[in-house]
């Protein structure tokens, strides 16, 4: 306001250039309102400016009003406005004072620039240049209409934009406010948190001072127990050395030392020898020699167990290289297509390479061979890694391609295998003919130029009788062991009546001693003639199905290992015939050994290999299974030949080809596997 | 599986001769010897106090009854029972009595360990060892090769003393890197000698004969250490039980641990068998307050298996209290060193059966009574165990069994020992035992 008022003042000499300048303003809005903070002022003010300016304008002006002289004293001035203001709306001229009113708006018009009412010639007045002008300010009028218009909307919108401005100082204030006292709020939090923490760290360092005074107090009070321990030991030994001597002095006492009826021999029947420096010597010797013997001993275990560790790697080795440079089996070449063979070939010439230590490497100091047997070992491992790849490679390969040759290369196989199981049995025929000396041989056997497939149908013809054979066999061997049994079981009735009639007599008074000796020589230790024994009653809990491998010969380990893979048995265990060893059913068990002694030997030839009877009880349709069948027949059979040597009774009279053992040599088997520390432990 | 009738003894001194024909036991003052086989009496010693130790010589031909209250050592021989001799220790004390390897002499311990007297039996001398130390296991005599070991204390130093049994002449005298040491131990077959500290800290030492260290072990520092050790027959293996309830195995080539088992109170594994012992009590008649004695009404008692989850009963232990009852306390290999069996301490109606060839808990035997005894059998692979009640229960990797021993009169077993053949069980009460046979399992099928 003041610059403006100073601008006003400033522009006063020519109100045109206020006017031009208002103009200028008013065409620059934007300039005028950051000019001016209070917009609602501007058009009062101009009023205000233009109404002092024409009052100075008419006061400078008044000048050539009096120099006109038209000889009216009366100040047109003074007298105009007031008749302007007295007669209201009415006139400011009239018929008397046109002249008078026309100089003065010619005066006034000249003063706001407007041309001249009155010719600068004639010094008339001129009505067109009063019309002109008329018309010019009616026009100067309609604009600052307009333009008052226009600075009163802007002024409007300036003052809602000031009302929102304002709310949102409020709201900013108190946003302001707000977040103030947060920041006070967490100022105080951290102020207290660090208060805490100093304390807890003041805490924490007194406790460490503790901890740390402690620790010296217990080692100074631990020094000082070991001190006092100490004195009071030597104090006791004192009191110890003390007491000897005592004991010595007095050692002519009337009961120290020892009564006895007559001194014994030494054990070895040897006299005591002299307390010498060379006995002495000699202990020392002995000891000395002892160690270095133990020493020798601990060496050669070492050296027992360096060995085989040597030559497992040795083995490791061989299986690797074995692996690695051998053929492909014959079974893989044969499912093995045109592109896989190439593939193998190249696998070949690259595998070629792999070399082998000879076995004395592996004899050689080994910090002197590690270096290149590691490498060896990893290099091979990384190619078995690399074949294993790519015959998973393959296989995936393999599965992708069509179904017909998928089967056509299974025909093969199986042709192939067929043939590898007619050579196998071939051999093993000749093998049992050797062996046997059986003069019934097939004359079949005597060409040995018959095409294979006659050659798989003697084979077949063969086994057909094999298998009728051992079926023959077998029932004589059933009824032997009927026999066996029953004279078995009556003698086991003749010695329970014997044992029962001995123990009758060991309960009379009259019983005889040397029974009892004899019984005793013979470590029987279940029936003590003397003692009246009670038989007691256990529970006994077996354990769980999975060990169902107790009624196979099986080694501890091998246990372990079956036990640990608790799945598969368990589904399987219902098979498993459920036995409970419990002592008092094993007691008689003479009566259930036939029972036992069956369920034990389907185990025990299931174990060895496949029964006739599982085989017929189970349609052949699979040829190559019953040739495997058929190979383990023959195995057991040449087994049993060897065997019959040292068996007694029905087996060795049944001759060759008994597939399995009779019940003596049953009897003989269980009894052999009783004695491992598993099964041997029934015995409660 | 028979038992005898019950016979009367005291201070539960039943022992077997070495030779595994005889079987002596003590009844107050009188010295009894049985056959084993027909427990007949053979023969009738009278003491001349109570007796309170018996020991077989190892030729089985004679037997030292310790009285230790008079001071007195009586010995009796088998073969002429009018021989006597008596020992008298006097003034001095005895608290421990012994018989050397040969038989020929005896070893007493005078009060406050004093001294150690070897008394000759084949010429009278008498022979004094000073400084032994009073501990845990300070004697341990080696009987693969007939050497002593003894700790001792001289100077506030621990020492360890070799000696022959022969001649009882110290070949090796040697210094111990031990604070406190509270046990010697050979290994079983004679080659190393393991010396082990007090409880107050971790510490296994292995000299050799000669005394050179061949090895020191220490699992951790400042908590208690080592509770027991157990070497396995086989000399292969040595296991330490502490108060942290493990055990931890040593082999005998590197000496360094091949195991750590430790006794959770908790086990969820498949591969474990987990016996639990379940009790059948018969049921109170109508004004019956206390159940009949005798078998007939005695309670059942039957293993049964458990799966899944088991949670292992511990006792809580005041760990302020000097000598805590936590740790691996006793421990035991089985004859063949496959397996181990371990107690610990706060368990102590558990039994832990761990084999040794695959390194882990195998099986788990939990009863419904703290386990008194546990013993081996010193043939095949099988373990008997009393638990103070009238039943004795036995273990073997196909199973176990519990049996309730056949008597009129009430028997509860507190201890049992196996016989050298593993054939039969002496059972031994308060003030009875009785004998159990076991049925040979090659004879009985």
């Amino acid at each position: 306001m003041a610059d403006w008022t100073s601008l006003g003042r400033q522009a006063s000499p020519g109100t045109q250039d206020f006017l031009a300048l208002y103009a200028s303003k008013s065409r620059t809005p934007a300039h005028l309102m950051n000019g001016h903070q209070s917009s609602p002022d501007i058009p009062l003010q101009i009023g205000i400016h233009a109404r002092s300016g024409a009052l100075k304008n008419g006061a400078v002006s008044t000048g050539p009003a009096f120099f006109n002289g038209r000889g009216d004293k009366v100040d047109p001035f003074l007298t105009l406005p007031q008749r302007f203001s007295t007669s209201g709306n009415v006139v400011f001229c009239d018929r008397d004072n046109v002249d008078d009113c026309i100089s003065y708006l010619n005066q006034e018009l000249t003063t706001l620039g407007f041309p001249s009412l009155y010719h600068e010639t004639s010094d008339t007045f001129d009505i067109v240049r009063l019309v002109n002008n008329t018309y010019e300010l009616l026009q100067l009028q309609q604009k600052s209409l307009r333009v008052k218009e226009q600075l009163e909307d802007r002024q409007q919108r300036s003052e809602s934009d000031l009302s929102h401005l304002q709310s949102t100082q409020n709201r900013l204030k108190d946003s302001l406010e707000q977040y103030e006292r947060e920041i006070s709020q967490s100022q105080e939090r951290e102020r207290q948190l660090v208060s805490k923490n100093k304390v807890l760290s003041k805490k924490v360092k007194a406790e460490k001072e503790e901890v740390k005074k402690l620790q010296s107090a217990l080692s100074h009070k631990d020094v000082q127990y070991k001190h006092e321990v100490k004195k009071k030991e030597r104090e006791l030994n004192r009191l110890k050395d003390r007491l000897n001597q005592l004991l010595t002095d007095r050692s002519q006492e009337r009961r120290i030392g020892m009564e006895i009826l007559n001194s014994l021999q030494r054990a070895d029947g040897k006299r005591s020898t002299w307390k010498t420096k060379t006995s002495n010597n000699k202990h020392e010797e002995d000891m000395y020699r002892l160690i270095v013997a133990n020493y020798e001993d601990k060496q050669r275990e070492l050296l027992v167990e360096n060995g085989q560790l040597r030559q497992c790697l040795n083995d490791m080795q061989k299986e690797l290289v074995g692996l690695l440079n051998g053929q492909p089996s014959p079974r893989k070449d044969q499912i093995h297509h045109e592109d896989s063979l190439e593939d193998s070939e190249d696998d070949k010439a690259s595998v070629g390479t792999t070399s082998e230590f000879s076995d004395g490497y592996f004899q050689m100091p080994y910090e002197m061979v590690r270096d290149e047997i590691e490498k060896s070992l990893k290099d091979k491992w990384t190619q078995l890694k690399q074949r294993v790849r790519d015959l998973e490679k393959e296989q995936t390969d393999r599965r992708l391609s069509s179904e017909s040759e998928k089967s056509n290369q299974e025909v093969e196989k199986l042709q192939q295998q067929i043939l590898e199981y007619q050579e196998v049995i071939k051999q093993q025929e000749q093998l049992i003919q050797q062996s046997m000396q059986n003069t019934d041989n097939d004359s079949a056997f005597q060409d040995p130029c018959l095409l294979e497939e006659r050659e798989a149908l003697t084979a077949e013809k063969k086994l057909f009788n094999q298998q009728k054979k051992h079926f023959e066999e077998e029932r004589k061997n059933f009824t032997e062991a009927a026999i066996r049994l029953g004279r078995e079981k009556r003698a086991f009735e003749e010695e329970k009546a014997r044992q029962l009639r001995d123990q009758f007599m060991s309960m009379t008074p009259f019983g005889s001693m040397d029974k009892s000796v004899s019984v005793l020589g013979s470590h029987s230790y279940s029936v003590p003639d003397m003692a009246k024994l009670t038989p007691a009653n256990p529970v006994f809990s077996p354990l769980p199905e999975r060990t169902e491998s107790l009624k196979t010969p099986s080694t501890v380990d091998l246990y372990r290992t079956i036990g640990l893979i608790h799945d598969q048995h368990s589904s399987s265990s219902t098979t498993s015939t459920k036995r409970s060893p419990s002592p008092t059913r094993s007691r008689d068990s003479k009566n259930l050994s036939k029972s036992q002694s069956s369920s034990t030997r389907r185990s025990n030839i299931s174990s060895n290999g496949r029964s006739s009877e599982a085989t017929n009880s189970r349609p052949s349709s699979d040829s190559s299974q019953r040739i495997a069948e058929h190979v383990a027949n023959v195995r057991l059979a040449l087994f049993n030949k060897s065997g019959t040597a040292g068996m007694s009774g029905t087996a060795g009279k049944s001759g060759t080809g008994n597939h399995r053992k009779g019940g003596q040599g049953e009897d003989g088997g269980r009894n052999s596997w009783r004695k491992d520390d598993r099964t041997g432990s029934y015995g409660f | 599986m028979n038992f005898s009738e019950i016979f009367k003894q005291s201070n539960q001194l039943c022992k077997f001769s070495p030779d595994g024909n005889y079987l002596a036991n003590a009844v107050q003052y009188r010295l009894i010897v049985r056959d084993v086989k027909t427990l007949q009496i053979l023969n009738l010693y009278t003491c001349l106090d109570a007796v309170q130790y018996v020991e077989w010589s190892s030729d089985s031909q004679f037997i030292l009854c310790g009285m230790y209250k008079r001071g007195l050592v009586q010995i009796w021989s088998l073969e002429q029972p009018e021989w006597t001799c008596k020992i008298d220790e006097g003034s001095a004390g005895l608290v421990a009595a012994r018989w050397s390897p040969d038989s020929r002499h005896v070893l007493t311990t005078a009060d406050f360990h004093l001294r150690i007297t070897v008394w000759s039996l084949v010429n009278k001398s008498v022979s004094y060892i000073k400084y032994p130390k009073g501990c845990q296991k300070g004697l341990d005599f080696n009987d693969v090769n007939q050497y002593l070991a003894l700790a001792e204390r001289r100077e506030c130093k621990d020492y360890v003393s070799i000696f022959t049994c022969n001649t009882w002449q110290l070949v090796k005298h040697f210094e111990t890197s031990t604070d406190d040491l509270a046990g010697v131990s050979w290994s079983p077959d004679g080659r190393v000698l393991c010396v082990y500290e007090n409880c107050l800290q971790y510490k296994v030492l292995l000299y050799s004969v000669d005394g050179r260290c061949l090895s020191e072990y220490s699992a951790y520092e400042h908590a208690l250490g080592v509770k027991n050790i157990a070497w396995a027959p086989s000399s292969q293996f040595l296991a330490i039980g502490s108060y942290d309830q493990k055990v931890r195995i040593l082999n005998h080539i590197t000496w360094r641990a091949v195991a750590e088992f430790d006794h959770p109170s908790e086990l969820d594994n498949p591969n474990v068998i987990v016996y639990k012992e379940w009790e059948r009590r018969p049921q109170l008649l109508d004004g019956e307050s206390e159940l009949p004695r005798g078998t007939l009404f005695s309670t059942q008692s039957k293993y049964e298996l458990v799966e899944g989850a088991v949670l292992i009963p511990t006792i809580k232990t005041d760990l302020n209290k000097a000598n805590p009852k936590i740790g691996v306390g006793k421990l035991g290999f089985s004859a063949n060193s496959k397996y181990l069996y371990t107690i610990n301490d706060n368990m102590p109606h558990t039994l832990w059966i761990w084999d040794i060839q695959t390194l882990s808990l195998a099986f788990l035997l939990i009863h419904a009574s703290p386990i008194k005894c546990v013993e081996w059998d010193p043939v095949h692979t099988r373990l008997g165990l009393a638990t103070g009640n009238n039943s004795i229960y036995m273990w073997s990797p196909a199973g176990c069994l519990s049996v309730p021993v056949p008597t009129e009169a009430t028997f509860q077993v507190n201890v049992l020992r196996w016989h050298l053949e593993g054939r039969a069980m002496v059972l031994i009460g308060k003030d009875e035992m009785s004998m159990c046979y076991l049925t040979d399992p090659e004879q009985q099928i």
